[in-house]
């Protein structure tokens, strides 16, 4: 593993947070909210981190900007170890690292300008020149109009705001972009311009993102790699092509299956694998493999007993599991039938496994 | 859409404009539309078509004094937009019923869930307290919820998301209603737990015979779900058909439009085809086809003149467009192949 070739590493990383239990708040427990996880983000690529809301996909995200101070692991960015880095020591790195929030809404200040809000990090870092010419070179760049310098975020639409939140992005040319759920609460129509924006824009400025999404069709137009977590953890991660191809963790392949599909032709002759209730509460998370309450494979004596360590299955595609998919697609009858699976209720009808 | 089955409701040019400070909003104009018993009904469209507005209006829980409604909403041979307030309620909760998007915010958090339903359950019977906590656990029991007797006792936080919903889809069928409005029902939930909650809307209206609206921006939804399809935009019907047609061959190219835009997750596409623009402001919609400022195939008469709702071919499926028929078949078959490859 040349250094060299990735942007960012990230091994063991492990994010605990205390809550507090009861009215009285006296006993404390913990929300393992990211669980020993290690990836690497190669530079230039985008690598898409999926999961469903509470699995751990942005606070691994916050961890690797060192936003967030994580429990326990590593975390090398640019060749560079900043785990233990100190805020004021991070600042000058703060340069390389960029976000893109969901929120066009509530991640712009109402009452500044967009060339204030875009020109903001030229400020913060005391870069000083024509910083009034490169906003509205960057205006331009993501679709806006140079003329748009002096107008307020409520002026404009989503999408546009989307754009403003992109520029502020790029301002001090980053290496590394994390976009957490940058089309999630725009119109499908804006966002394909958003989308097609983005990729443009990794193309022309070799920039590296960590694209987070629960969509898994906006996913596949952007990533290149995937990452697939699940309650803290990561379950399967390898070329998006091969994901959405073969996957081989159940989970991803119930993801997959439960995305409504648009024309009537592909939805015909698929069924969804349905899983049993809902996740898991990430203060006292399932022992042993994490996914085991929901499996549709699950075998007693072996899941809830031996946690899967993660092993490469397919070239370049690592997933948990003891008993990954031998094909797909699957139906849900032959997923229940992998030999000796044990769970054969049909689980949506019913509500939280209980 | 079909004569035999039981028709339940028959919306006529319905319009709602809502006057404010800067303008009359038109919400929606001249929508119409019906709906069966044992129908699945989708309507789709981005923020601001409309699609909302008209259910608001067909549960009449819009403001008298605030909106001007014309038109007819025909339910079971009456219509609705001439009802007394309480005329209304009895029909309200009762008949038609509606879940929401978020089902945190539609129910109370101080109250029990299960108390919360028996009340739904006393505003249309008459019935002991103790019978309709009964009924409140039954229905719990219906939608799936497991150990229904004690999760009553339940308080909404204690409560995921999903059974949220549930406990609100409990909540619509206290009194078997022969309609169930749902809007954007799916859309604050995750994927696994949406397909389990369209999979109990779709099994509710079979066991019921009810008929259902369905209100999402989300086209795959409505695939795996509606039996006819209705695409607003800016108020206004663009097209109305049986959704296998719509999905299959869309006729106006706003449905082209949403449909391409679409990230699909069969495979990479090289661009997403985006619909250029946004959508137009409700105060001073474009003139004659309200989508023809984003419409790369807008012509002559399409900025001056409104295009009627007409079948082309087939009469239950209709389209508003100006462009000729042929000229259609013509950009559709081309749209097909630049997305899906030539017919093999």
């Amino acid at each position: 593993m040349s250094s060299n070739e990735n942007l960012v590493e990230v091994t063991g990383l492990t994010k605990h947070f205390a809550v507090k239990q009861g009215v009285f708040a006296r006993g404390s427990s913990v929300v393992h909210a990211v669980e020993d996880v290690s990836l690497t983000v190669r530079r230039g690529e985008t690598l898409g981190i999926v999961g469903e809301s509470g699995c751990g996909k942005s606070t691994t995200a916050r961890l690797m900007l060192r936003l967030l101070d994580p429990t326990a692991g590593r975390i090398v960015f640019d060749g560079r170890d900043v785990t233990k880095l100190s805020q004021r020591q991070l600042r000058p790195l703060r340069r390389e690292m960029q976000m893109i929030f969901q929120d066009p809404y509530s991640s712009l200040n109402p009452r500044k300008t967009v060339g204030q809000i875009v020109g903001a990090p030229y400020a913060i870092h005391g870069i000083k020149g024509d910083t009034r010419t490169r906003v509205r070179e960057l205006l331009e760049r993501v679709g806006l109009s140079p003329e748009h310098y002096n107008r307020y975020p409520h002026e404009f639409s989503g999408g546009q705001r989307q754009r403003i939140g992109v520029a502020r992005a790029l301002a001090l040319q980053p290496k590394l972009i994390v976009c957490d759920e940058p089309v999630s609460a725009l119109d499908v129509s804006i966002q394909a311009q958003v989308l097609n924006l983005l990729r443009s824009l990794q193309k022309d400025f070799q920039l590296t993102f960590v694209f987070i999404s629960h969509d898994l069709s906006v996913m596949r137009q952007i990533a290149d790699r995937i990452a697939v977590m699940y309650l803290g953890r990561l379950v399967e991660l390898g070329p998006s092509e091969s994901i959405y191809e073969h996957p081989q963790h159940p989970y991803s392949a119930a993801l997959l299956s439960a995305v409504p599909r648009p024309t009537a032709a592909a939805a015909n002759g698929r069924e969804r694998i349905m899983l049993s209730g809902d996740v898991p509460s990430p203060i006292d998370p399932p022992q042993a493999c994490i996914f085991h309450t929901r499996c549709p494979r699950f075998h007693a004596g072996h899941c809830d007993v031996e946690a899967p360590q993660l092993r490469e299955l397919k070239p370049a595609q690592v997933a948990a599991c003891h008993y990954p998919l031998e094909k797909w697609p699957m139906t849900d009858a032959e997923i229940r039938q992998a030999e000796g699976a044990e769970r054969e209720d049909r689980p949506h009808l019913e509500g939280a496994a209980s | 859409m079909t004569s035999s089955a039981e028709r339940l409701l028959d919306v006529r040019g319905l319009t709602v404009r809502f006057p404010t400070s800067d303008g009359v909003v038109q919400a929606v104009s001249d929508v119409s539309f019906t709906l069966s018993r044992g129908e699945t009904l989708g309507v789709v469209g981005e923020s601001g078509s409309g699609k909302s507005v008209s259910n608001l209006a067909t549960m009449g829980l819009l403001s008298r004094t605030r909106t001007v409604l014309t038109g007819e909403i025909l339910f079971n041979g009456r219509d609705l937009l001439t009802l007394r307030p309480e005329q209304m309620r009895e029909i309200r909760g009762k008949d038609i019923a509606m879940i929401f998007q978020d089902p945190f915010a539609s129910l109370h958090p101080m109250y029990r869930v299960g108390d919360q339903i028996a009340e739904a359950v006393l505003a249309h019977a008459d019935i002991g307290k103790d019978k309709a906590g009964q009924r409140a656990v039954e229905l719990l029991d219906q939608v799936g919820i497991p150990n229904a007797k004690s999760r009553a006792r339940d308080y909404p936080h204690q409560f995921s998301g999903g059974m949220r919903q549930r406990a609100m889809i409990a909540m619509a069928l206290v009194h078997n209603p022969s309609v169930l409005i749902a809007d954007e029902p799916t859309t604050a939930l995750d994927v696994t737990v949406q397909a389990q909650i369209l999979e109990l809307i779709d099994q509710v209206k079979k066991e019921y015979n009810i008929g259902v609206i369905l209100v999402t921006h989300d086209l795959g939804v409505v695939a795996e779900t509606a039996n006819s399809v209705l695409v607003m935009y800016a108020g206004r019907i663009m097209e109305y058909g049986p959704a296998s047609q719509v999905f299959d061959l869309p006729q106006h190219p706003y449905a082209w439009g949403l449909l391409d835009s679409m990230p699909t997750i069969e495979r990479r596409l090289e661009a997403l085809v985006p619909i250029e623009g946004s959508p137009p402001s409700l105060i001073a919609p474009p003139s004659g086809c309200p989508f023809h400022p984003r419409c790369p195939y807008a012509f002559g008469p399409c900025p001056k003149e409104r295009p009627p709702l007409v079948a082309p071919v087939s009469e239950a499926h209709l389209d508003a467009c100006h462009l000729p028929w042929d000229r259609k078949v013509d950009l559709g078959k081309r749209r097909s192949i630049e997305r899906l490859g030539e017919p093999a």
